[in-house]
């Protein structure tokens, strides 16, 4: 347990001024006590005497009263004789019938015998004789009887000693006597009545005395007569002849006590209890009337005083503790939030709400929390720095510290001798070794043996303070746990005079891996490089190969041929033979040459649109022979109306073919069944079924890989490349579609041959359309209307032209291109001259036949992509023939030149055009000039200089197309407008023909796509620039 | 009287081969080694057929043809064009030169012999 001990100032204040004040009121408590309670005592004391007092008084006038009945006799001396006759007699019974019988017992007049002739008579009334009075007769002059003698002596009222009635009447009482005188003052006798003491006694027991209003319990009053015989005693029997003669007042303490002296009070002891005694002595009587009491009495109101004290102290003390702990408080409060304050800062709580009361106190405790809370917010704010300087010291030391430790590399501190003084925690992920285990070790012991020399080498000049020397990364093998060694790359930096490492620092990392990489990346660049050149030199051997195969091919067949002529027969089969393994070592190589081409990623397609059933028709007539050989028939399920598809025909017909024979191979008097049809998702699918020998599971699955046929066996039974079906596969894949097998060993297979009705050409790593770069263009912006079904050339010119602050819009095929051109009116059009449907002759040709937009340039271009080659007519404008008047004179209106009368040279091998065209531009001031071809064109050149060529693409000799090829190598010709010519409506001759010009025009040309590209673009912005100049953006 | 046909090829085996095949078949053979020889001996020599190996040197097949197609003189006479490999377009791009018709070289004797025959047939009708 411990003691409570008063620590703060408020509570040191209360507790002292608290004991103090309860000492001083204690005091003054006890001493007011202790006077009351005197005063209690003393009013008590004062209170009883005077209860006796009065009890005597009230005796004394009983008596005094009772007494009145002999007065009365007396006074009647007139009336009374000097004898007991009858009318003293009468007057005495007249007197006892008035008188209350428990006053009186009886009256009687005693005479002075002297006077009497008997002497000694005394008429006598009383209660029993009455009405009939008695005379007693005896002598009562004798000296003895007090209550004859008393009065007659002393003239004056007389009272007896309690006595016993002998007389028969039983009863206690006591005679009051009067001498009875006549007119001269002579004696005539005494006068007296007898008085029962029970009404005395009642008196006595009525005698109470009261304490604070309150009677006082266990008192009790008591009388004793002078002569010491006990008159009234509690309990105490006495109105027997035998408890009379008992009644001895020296027989009871407190009756012994009285008889001491007449009056006063004493305290003793009686039954154990301390009681007190007052008592005094009537004067008519003698009598003594005492009360007594117990001393408990006094405690009553002593206790009373003494609560009532309790409560006035008590409550005082509280007040003054109250008023003592307020202004203590008031006082220290503040002093004690001060505490608290400092306490919180101590526990770093700055912000004491409580204390801004204080501060705004007037006083000096106001100025002392004012000042307390401006250190408190300083402290506050010193802390927060600290402690943000702390915790950004602690994350930044945490942070190189997780770099460290996190780090791949590991951190090596080395002392100058080369003594590990630290390693960082990767040393163990990097090479399984403790870092604590290290710390004290030479360095060099864990490095090869070999690298020792020039590690050591490199450390020491660190040291030596060469800091190039730890630039350069070194490498060393370091010893892994497991003893293997462990290629480290390592940079070190000489830290040995920075006090806070004093150490060179060593980052390694381990680079065996990258090691082992970068050696598997060369040998992988390497074989990759040797399948290339492997790829290439089987492409060219097979293609040498091809040359004396095709000699052996042919002298075996030509030999078999003459042998059979010149009858030479036994020949035949020999040359068969050779024959045969000459075309069956072709087959091999061709295919050999696919696979190798496929490897080497050099197989191109060639998409062309072709006519389905013709084609499944043509594959089969092909593969007819092969079928008779073992007695199948061939079944050809690819109705007409299966319309074209686009794709890359020899590939899909080698497909068909090489999945037919395999067929034909494997059955024997079976069906071989071909179906082509079209299946949702527009997808075109051939099912080669055959009802031969079938294949197992584990057969089907290898079924596609290259050089693996079903069963060796089978290449012995059915010879064949066992490439055929991986080509094909390939094949199909390539043009987005594949093969699939379903078999079933004994019950025939069914190869599925799945293709896109449109192919669509997308080699790897050609970027996706750029729709974003079309959406960085404003709207505003002018308009390249693209009429092309290559996606490429799409992205291409979006790409480029958006560069240029053009807007694209994509048309995919003729009629697209048609619309689009009439709704949106686009400043240029560019336009393939080769696509499906409608081409690009009747597109040009409808565009410039149409007046709203014959006005817009177009730049023809055609680019064959996976062959690099391709064409663009660098043509001004274009005319459709027949040639409109209107037309033409509105074209060249803009190639007139000032001055001097324009020169036009017009290129047709129609005269007629020629001198049509002539007749109309010389109405218009033109000067013209022919030529029937572009070669004769070109001949004129050299000797004039035109402002405008009208050229017609279709001439014999040199066509347009060539005449334009070679205008455009000359820099001088250059810039010649030309104007095209074509006609309106083409016939299937006409575009063939054009489109054959075109692809000798690539065939020749020596434009890649990407120069043809550029080209084309710089013509499109050039014809926009030349038509709108205020439209061209700035680039 | 027999057909005339010329050959042109510049490789020596299958020129031989090619013409001592065809002469036993009852035709006249001429033969040139290059585009540039093929065309002379065409106009000089008046041909009823042409067998055009593609890739010749001096001047390439393609290039020899479209000369004698654009010549007067010598674009009736119909040109089979003989490829070294079934390259897809080959076909067509002979068609396109002015070849009358095509086939694929290792040859295959009855077939190309067909060809030669109805190229002839209809010439001649």
């Amino acid at each position: 347990m411990t003691l409570w001990f008063p620590r703060t100032v408020a509570q040191r204040l209360c507790v002292f001024t608290g004991a103090a004040a309860c000492a001083v009121l204690l005091l003054t408590m006890s001493i007011n006590y202790f006077n009351r309670r005197g005063a209690i005592e003393e009013s008590i004391n004062v209170e009883a005497m005077q209860s006796v007092q009065v009890a005597a008084r009230v005796l004394d006038d009983f008596v005094a009263r009772s007494a009145m009945l002999p007065l009365s006799i007396a006074s009647r001396q007139q009336t009374i004789g000097r004898e007991p006759d009858g009318k003293t007699i009468a007057f005495l019974a007249q007197l006892m019938a008035a008188t209350p019988v428990d006053e009186a017992y009886g009256v009687y007049i005693a005479f002075d015998h002297k006077r009497w002739p008997q002497p000694n008579a005394m008429p006598w009334v009383d209660r029993k004789s009455y009405p009939n009075p008695v005379v007693l007769s005896y002598d009562y002059h004798d000296p003895k009887w007090e209550w004859f003698n008393g009065p007659k002596k002393s003239g004056r009222l007389h009272v007896t000693e309690p006595y016993f009635d002998e007389g028969g009447s039983d009863v206690t009482m006591v005679s009051i006597n009067r001498p009875v005188v006549d007119a001269s003052g002579g004696l005539i006798g005494v006068a007296g009545m007898d008085l029962s003491l029970e009404r005395i006694r009642e008196i006595v027991k009525g005698i109470r005395m009261e304490v604070a209003g309150a009677t006082v319990e266990d008192e009790y009053a008591f009388l004793v007569s002078p002569a010491g015989k006990l008159i009234s005693y509690p309990k105490r029997e006495m109105v027997t002849r035998e408890g009379f003669s008992r009644a001895d007042a020296s027989k009871v303490e407190d009756g012994r006590l009285v008889l001491q002296k007449p009056r006063g009070f004493a305290h003793l002891e009686m039954g154990g209890e301390a009681r007190r005694v007052f008592w005094t002595t009537s004067r008519l009587t003698g009598w003594r009337v005492a009360l007594n009491f117990p001393e408990r009495a006094i405690e009553i109101p002593a206790a009373e005083l003494a609560r009532q004290t309790a409560v006035v102290g008590i409550l005082a003390l509280l007040t003054m503790v109250g008023m003592v702990s307020f202004v203590a408080r008031r006082l220290t409060g503040p002093v004690g939030l001060l505490t608290a304050a400092a306490a919180k800062i101590e526990a770093e709580n700055y912000d004491d709400r409580e204390l801004a009361g204080v501060a705004k106190r007037g006083d000096d405790l106001g100025s002392l929390a004012r000042g307390f809370r401006r250190m408190a917010s300083e402290v506050a704010a010193r802390e927060q720095r600290l402690k943000d300087a702390e915790e950004a010291l602690r994350q930044s030391e945490q942070h190189y510290r997780s770099l460290i430790e996190n780090g791949s590399d590991i951190i090596t501190v080395l002392d100058r001798e080369g003594v590990i003084r630290y390693e960082s925690p990767s040393l163990e992920r990097v090479l399984g070794l403790d870092p604590e285990h290290l710390l004290g070790r030479d360095v060099f012991d864990f490095v090869h043996p070999e690298d020792r020399e020039t590690t050591g080498e490199v450390f020491r000049k660190i040291v030596g303070g060469d800091a190039g020397a730890g630039l350069t990364p070194l490498e060393f093998r370091f010893q892994h746990r497991d003893g293997s060694w462990r290629l480290l790359e390592a940079n070190a930096n000489n830290l040995l005079d920075d006090p806070a490492v004093r150490g060179v620092v060593v980052n390694s990392r381990d680079v065996t891996e990258r090691k082992r990489a970068k050696q598997l990346e060369i040998e992988k660049n390497a074989a990759e490089a040797a399948n290339q050149t492997k790829s290439a030199f089987l492409a060219n051997m097979s293609h040498e190969l091809r040359t004396p195969l095709n000699a052996i091919i042919g002298y075996s067949e030509m030999l078999q041929e003459e042998a059979e002529d010149a009858g030479h027969k036994k020949y035949l089969p020999d040359l068969t033979k050779i024959y045969t393994a000459g075309k069956h070592l072709l087959e091999l190589i061709n295919a050999v040459l696919d696979i190798s081409k496929i490897e080497a990623g050099k197989m191109d397609l060639y998409l062309e649109s072709f006519s389905i059933p013709k084609m499944a028709q043509d594959v089969v007539s092909i593969i007819h022979p092969l079928a008779q050989k073992n007695a199948n028939q061939i079944q050809v399920i690819a109705p007409e109306d299966l319309g074209l598809m686009r794709a890359d025909l020899t590939k899909v017909r080698q497909s068909l073919f090489n999945l037919l024979s395999n067929a034909c191979k494997f059955t024997e008097k079976g069906t071989i069944t071909l179906e082509a049809a079209r299946e949702p998702g527009d997808w075109v699918v051939f099912r080669v079924s055959d009802t031969g020998i079938g294949m197992t599971p584990e057969q089907t699955e290898k079924l596609f890989q290259a050089f693996t046929q079903a069963d060796s066996s089978t290449t012995r039974r059915f010879g064949g490349t066992g490439l055929g079906l991986a080509i094909s596969r390939h094949f199909c894949r390539m043009m987005g579609g594949d093969i699939t097998v379903e078999s079933k060993p004994g019950a025939g297979t069914t190869f599925t041959l799945r293709l896109p009705a449109e192919v669509t050409e997308r080699k790897p790593g050609m970027p996706e359309p750029a729709e974003d770069h079309a959406a960085a263009v404003p709207r505003e912006a002018p308009v390249v209307l693209v009429i092309d079904d290559d996606p490429m050339i799409h992205d291409w010119m979006r790409r480029t032209l958006a560069k240029e602050g053009y807007r694209v819009e994509i048309a995919r095929n003729g009629q697209e291109g048609l619309r689009k051109a009439r709704d949106l009116r686009p400043d240029a059009i560019t336009l393939d001259v080769m696509m499906p449907g409608t081409d690009g002759w009747a597109v040009l040709a409808a565009l410039k036949s149409d007046p709203e937009v014959a006005d817009i340039p177009v730049v023809m271009l055609s680019i064959v992509d996976d062959r690099s080659i391709g064409f663009s007519l660098g043509a001004s404008e274009y005319l459709t023939k027949p040639i409109d008047r209107d037309r033409l004179s509105m074209v060249l209106r803009q190639f007139r030149k000032q001055g001097k009368s324009p020169l036009a040279l017009v290129v047709d091998d129609d005269s007629g055009v020629r001198s049509l065209t002539r007749r109309q531009l010389e109405s218009e001031a033109w000067e013209v000039c022919e030529a029937e071809n572009g070669r004769a064109a070109l001949e004129r050149l050299a000797a004039v200089r035109p402002d405008v060529i009208l050229l017609d693409l279709m001439m014999p000799e040199m066509d347009g197309f060539e005449f334009l090829t070679e205008l455009r190598k000359r820099k001088d010709w250059n810039s010649i407008p030309v104007v095209v010519v074509t006609a309106k409506d083409l016939t299937e001759e006409d575009r063939q023909r054009l489109s054959g010009q075109v692809e000798q025009v690539m065939a020749k040309s020596s434009f890649n796509r990407e120069d043809l590209l550029r080209e084309a673009g710089r013509l499109v912005t050039g014809k926009i620039r030349d038509r709108w100049p205020a439209q061209t953006p700035v680039s | 009287m027999p057909a005339k046909i010329l050959l042109v090829e510049d490789n020596e085996m299958n020129r031989d081969m090619l013409s001592r095949r065809l002469e036993r078949k009852g035709y006249e053979v001429a033969i040139a080694t290059d585009g540039g020889q093929g065309v002379d001996m065409a106009r000089s020599g008046a041909p009823d057929l042409i067998l055009m190996d593609m890739s010749l040197p001096v001047l390439d097949g393609w290039e020899a043809t479209r000369r004698l197609k654009g010549e007067d003189h010598t674009s009736h006479i119909p040109i089979i064009a003989l490829t070294a490999h079934a390259m897809s377009g080959d076909r067509e791009k002979a068609i396109e030169a002015g070849c009358d018709d095509y086939d694929t070289k290792p040859i295959e004797m009855p077939r190309l012999l067909e060809k030669i025959q109805a190229m002839l047939a209809k010439q001649s009708s």
